[in-house]
């Protein structure tokens, strides 16, 4: 040991000294981290909102829109009789299967399927039928478009005017967070058509 | 050194863990039923049942008699039908069939000619008897070759057998109208 230089103590001071502010910006850097990934897991968060809008685009006949598994093109809405003398609105147009496989659940599962409003007025739950025969529309092919009837029955006190026909689809995840395999997941709206229904058969 | 070790570690694992989500098979693909492939005599014999693939027709227009009724249905694309004789095996089963398209497509079975006569839909195949069915899809026409017929226990096709028919080489015969008879 030399006269007048530090000690052996003060040596281990200053090392334990070095060893607790190493300690400290460990943590602080820790702490860093996390402030950054909270930050850019809210920005990433935001991001992700704004990719679905609030609002569904408004669609035009001729137009298409997603619902989901299948695409529709809404071509014409008609006020018509059926045989017994009861309006149904009926609202026709091309739908396709944009899957790889047959699907059974055309408008996803659980079904959610077009909602019509106009006033105040609720109309209840359509059925799909296909154009062509008029027989329920039970599964859609891929490659094969198919001429849709919507059907819904009409209140006996609704006046026809202008109608909002609201469309929805699921979303579709590759990779699930569950078991990492492909789901059809929340519903989220696509596109909404407004219309006066025009006098059918 | 310690610190640098343990770094290193987690690295590795990180980019171990990275490798594997990249090049394992997903979940579809793995959860899917053994293939068993028919052999040259169109014959394939699954876990549950044997089956023989004994045609191939198209049509543009099926038709046959429900209840007393006459039922005709059309398609937009074709129908094809796959005539089958299969046999079961160790238990009463019922199967379900399916056509992969030349495009790599999946065609189920269509449900507009579930209540048609002899179809596989409504069929239940019992250990030792031996019976006749169809298979009915629809389907755009160029799916037709190059597809081929798949069948397999219906609602247990996860970790079981799935009977591979070949391929179809050529078209099968075309009718404009085919009357199903029981």
């Amino acid at each position: 040991m030399v006269d007048g230089g530090p000690g052996i103590r003060f040596y281990r001071m200053m090392a334990q000294s070095l060893k607790s502010a190493v300690g400290r910006i460990r943590i602080r850097i820790i702490a860093a981290i996390g402030l950054v990934a909270a930050i850019v897991l809210t920005w990433w968060m935001k991001v992700e909102d704004a990719r679905i809008p609030d609002a569904p685009p408004p669609i035009a006949f001729g137009q298409p829109v997603s619902v989901g598994r299948s695409v529709f093109i809404p071509e014409k809405l008609a006020l018509a009789n059926d045989e017994n003398g009861e309006r149904k609105l009926v609202l026709t147009g091309l739908i396709e299967n944009v899957t790889g496989s047959t699907q059974v659940a055309v408008f996803g599962f659980p079904e959610m399927l077009p909602v019509l409003s106009s006033g105040d007025t609720e109309f209840p739950a359509p059925r799909v039928n296909l154009v062509r025969d008029d027989d329920f529309l039970k599964q859609l092919e891929p490659r094969i478009r198919e001429a849709i009837a919507i059907i819904w029955d009409v209140p006996p006190d609704w006046q026809a005017q202008d109608v909002l026909i609201a469309f929805s689809a699921q979303q579709f995840k590759l990779n699930d967070n569950l078991y990492s395999k492909s789901s059809w997941l929340q519903f989220h709206p696509t596109g909404r058509l407004t219309a006066r229904p025009e006098q059918g058969a | 050194m310690i610190s640098v070790g343990n770094i290193a570690v987690v690295l590795f694992g990180a980019a171990a863990l990275g490798g594997m989500m990249n090049t394992v098979p997903d979940y579809n693909s793995s959860f899917q039923p053994f293939s068993i492939f028919a052999d040259q005599d169109g014959i394939g014999k699954g876990r549950q049942f044997t089956a023989e693939l004994t045609g191939l027709k198209s049509a543009k227009v099926i038709s046959y008699a429900q209840f007393g009724q006459e039922v005709s249905r059309d398609s937009s694309a074709t129908f094809l039908i796959a005539e089958l004789s299969i046999t079961g095996r160790t238990e009463s089963r019922q199967l379900e069939a399916i056509w992969l398209g030349a495009t790599g497509r999946q065609y189920s079975q269509s449900a507009r000619l579930e209540d048609a006569p002899r179809n596989l839909s409504s069929a239940r195949f019992e250990p030792g008897l031996t019976d006749r069915t169809i298979a009915v899809f629809e389907m755009p026409e160029d799916e037709i070759v190059g597809g081929r017929l798949v069948l397999a226990p219906r609602a247990s096709m996860v970790m079981d057998g799935a009977v591979y028919f070949a391929e179809a080489e050529a078209a099968p015969a075309n009718h404009e109208m085919l009357r199903l008879e029981p």
